[in-house]
């Protein structure tokens, strides 16, 4: 299991809006990633109407995943590859340390994988002796600097190019300099040497194919064909949900995946990987292991209203345009999935009441349903996450937050339902306001529970005369 | 290794999670194959006749459409009129480029019908040695060893490839005996060959001509199919571009036209 640190995010996110390290290098992935995904949804020859193609696409995946993912399992033992159905983390890593004892690995090369930071499984190789080393080069930078993934696409965003010299000078004993490409370099000199003596390699899928029996993976530097072409073992982990049926699905969601991680048509590198080397040929993995994953997956697939959050292709588009993301960063979500996707997903793994200010941290202004891929609704989801915490929910195990705020709102009800009450409740108001302190016409602190309102910002006093006075004075007059 | 003992666990493994997944979509079965995988379209014949029988000036303009969307990627391509020029062509190049690691000028190419016309072990400078990944009909654990010693040493490798989508400037590669797939991707510079009728338009057409093509249902996706777009690249520093993560800093395509 990934540690869960979902309690600290207020506490995080006030940190992280100090931080302007940090606020600078939000803004500026925020700023080119995300206009700049916008053009490439509107370039496609189909337009932004692709997503929703895309949307159906997923949905019918998952509406059949069943018979999908049996057909998978089928194709890639035919091609002699292993395919093991976890139920949660603690298996899916205790199959990963039994394949690695068997053939007695001592060290592992890795391609960026999200599931597998939600597994936790560099803490359970290292906890057994087994070297770790991530190979994509932000997930590489935060590995060295002993930090988590602060991006879902660029996990190391939050470093800036002096703290990556600063600790490329510290671990690899090169001289100091500033220069991305003669950092990279570095990096790649290190890894090479790694990619070369590791005995198996650990990838993530980003899709698979039912028709055809093959998992792929996609990056850009190179380093997850690296980690599944040298290593004698190449182990893949993928989220049960990360199926689609037919081959030409995958026209439509690499596009809209690529145009949604990065702004590109297509990524550097796609492989279609369906099992180990064949006899007759020269290279490649020996043993090929597919794990799939539930760990809470199939909980979220029994309710129909949040069934569409696996659907998520996890291209990180939507972190990219989220204001909340955009001033508090990754780690403040405080589990590996962060920004809106995070808010809607973490809280269904962890426990909607443990990460329940993620969700309610969300503005919902609809900004990461627009740059979905796969046009996933996640302000609906945010909505009915903290419809849950205002009301309870047995089936998830939520209790109400906070009950003082149903008692208010009922009674809030009852007041703006009567004419006579209301006029009282305003002129009351009205009256109090005059005692609060004002700076500028504005109102600059409020009492009690109010106070919330007016902790960072200044409130604008009610108005004398209310706008239905106002307007019937207007009318009575001659 | 798995014994039956285990298999039987994994069976029983796979049969609950499977039934998870049923009870959570609240079925109890799926429907027919065909179904979830599409039927043949009505004007297949037509399509693929389309596709196969592109007449010269379309295959041209597809040319002009990979050559502007590979600029955009940093992949150089090189049309030529024939494959003898484009063998000149990479003699040439492999005199003008230095190795990345060390001192030796070492190529590695596929044992592929089309680099074999290339001619390169002709009039190869004496400072160049080149490999070609010619093997037994099922190479064992020494054979594959001495290839990935080539491999490792070489700082330019050859392929052809099956496809290349002029949309996306990608390059499709099949794995097969004789043509490992580290070729392109282990050296520092990849250099490929192709001929103009390889370069089809979209995935779209990737995908239709996989799938209804029979010739390339005999082929299959293989256990390893590869999508190549451009060198090797990150932008993980500052996001800043650059070339040479891991795989390939530098990547060329000499597109045969005649």
């Amino acid at each position: 299991m990934s540690e869960i640190k979902t309690e600290f995010y207020k506490k995080n996110a006030a940190k992280a809006i100090k931080d302007p390290v940090l606020q600078n290098a939000l803004f500026d992935v925020q700023n080119r990633l995300g206009p700049a995904t916008a053009l490439a949804y509107k370039n496609l020859p189909e337009g932004i109407a692709l997503r929703q193609k895309a949307h159906e696409i997923r949905q019918f995946a998952i509406n059949h995943l069943d018979i999908l993912l049996e057909t998978l399992v089928k194709k890639i033992q035919d091609r002699g590859g292993k395919v093991y159905f976890a139920k949660d983390a603690d298996d899916a890593t205790a199959y990963c340390l039994k394949i690695a004892g068997e053939n007695q690995i001592k060290m592992v090369v890795k391609g960026k994988s999200m599931v597998t930071e939600e597994i936790g499984l560099n803490q359970v190789l290292e906890a057994n002796q087994i070297e770790v080393n991530e190979t994509d080069l932000g997930e590489y930078i935060i590995q060295l600097a002993g930090e988590t993934p602060s991006h879902i696409i660029a996990p190391a965003i939050h470093k800036t190019r002096k703290e990556v010299a600063q600790l490329f000078t510290q671990k690899l004993g090169i001289p100091y300099c500033e220069d991305p490409p003669v950092l990279t370099q570095a990096a790649r000199k290190a890894l090479r040497k790694k990619f070369l003596a590791a005995d198996m390699g650990l990838s993530g899928c980003n899709l698979a194919c039912a028709e055809t029996g093959h998992i792929t993976t996609v990056s850009n530097e190179g380093n997850i064909r690296m980690s599944t072409t040298m290593p004698k073992v190449h182990m893949a982990f993928m989220g049960m949900e990360r199926v689609v049926a037919k081959l030409e699905d995958h026209d439509a969601l690499f596009r809209l995946l690529s145009r949604g991680a990065a702004a590109q048509n297509m990524a550097g590198y796609v492989s279609y990987i369906g099992g180990p080397r064949t006899d007759d040929q020269l290279d490649g993995p020996d043993q090929f292991h597919l794990v799939i994953l539930d760990n809470g997956r199939s909980r979220i697939l029994a309710d129909p209203e949040f069934r569409e959050i696996l659907l998520c292709i996890r291209c990180a588009a939507c972190l990219n345009v989220c204001p909340a993301y955009g001033k508090i960063g990754g780690h403040t979500y405080g589990y590996p999935y962060s920004g809106p996707i995070g808010a809607v997903i973490t809280p269904l793994f962890v426990g909607i009441n443990r990460a329940k200010d993620l969700c309610c941290g969300e503005p919902l202004c609809g900004a990461c349903k627009d740059a979905c891929p796969v046009d996933i609704d996640l302000p609906r989801m945010l909505l009915a996450l903290r419809a849950k915490l205002a009301d309870g929910d047995p089936k998830w195990g939520v209790t109400r937050t906070n009950s003082m705020e149903k008692i208010a709102f009922q009674i809030w009800s009852l007041v703006i339902r009567n004419r006579r009450v209301y006029d009282l409740a305003l002129k009351t108001v009205s009256l109090i306001q005059k005692l609060l302190p004002k700076k500028n016409g504005m109102i600059t602190t409020m009492p009690f529970i109010f106070k919330g309102w007016t902790q960072s910002r200044d409130i604008k006093p009610l108005a004398r005369v209310s706008f239905l006075t106002q307007w019937k004075n207007r009318k009575n007059k001659p | 290794m798995t014994g039956p003992i285990n298999q039987e666990i994994n069976d029983t493994q796979q049969h609950e999670f499977i039934m998870t997944i049923q009870k959570a979509l609240g079925k109890s079965s799926g429907p027919a194959l065909p179904v979830l995988f599409g039927t043949a379209p009505d004007d297949l014949d037509t399509r693929l006749n389309a596709y196969i029988n592109r007449p010269v000036p379309d295959r041209m303009n597809l040319l002009d459409l990979f050559i502007e969307q590979a600029e955009l990627l940093n992949l150089t391509v090189k049309p030529v009129e024939n494959v003898s020029q484009a063998g000149y062509a990479i003699q040439e190049f492999i005199q003008q480029t230095q190795p990345e690691w060390g001192t030796q000028k070492s190529v590695i190419a596929w044992h592929h019908p089309l680099i074999e016309q290339l001619n390169l072990e002709k009039n190869l400078d004496n400072d160049v040695t080149l490999f070609t990944t010619h093997s037994s009909p099922t190479p064992d654990a020494k054979e594959r060893q001495e290839i990935r010693n080539h491999l490792l040493k070489s700082y330019i490798g050859i392929t052809a490839a099956d496809f290349c989508v002029a949309q996306s400037a990608t390059l499709v590669l099949r794995t097969r005996p004789h043509q490992p797939r580290a070729v392109s991707l282990v050296p520092s510079i990849h250099v490929a060959v192709i001929t103009l009728d390889q370069i089809i338009e979209n995935l779209t057409e990737l995908y239709f001509r996989l799938k209804w093509d029979t010739e390339e249902q005999k082929l299959g996706l293989t256990n390893c199919m590869t999508f190549i777009s451009g060198p090797s690249k990150t932008g993980d520093i500052e996001l800043v571009m650059v070339h040479g993560a891991h795989g390939p800093r530098q990547m060329i395509v000499y597109v045969i036209t005649g």
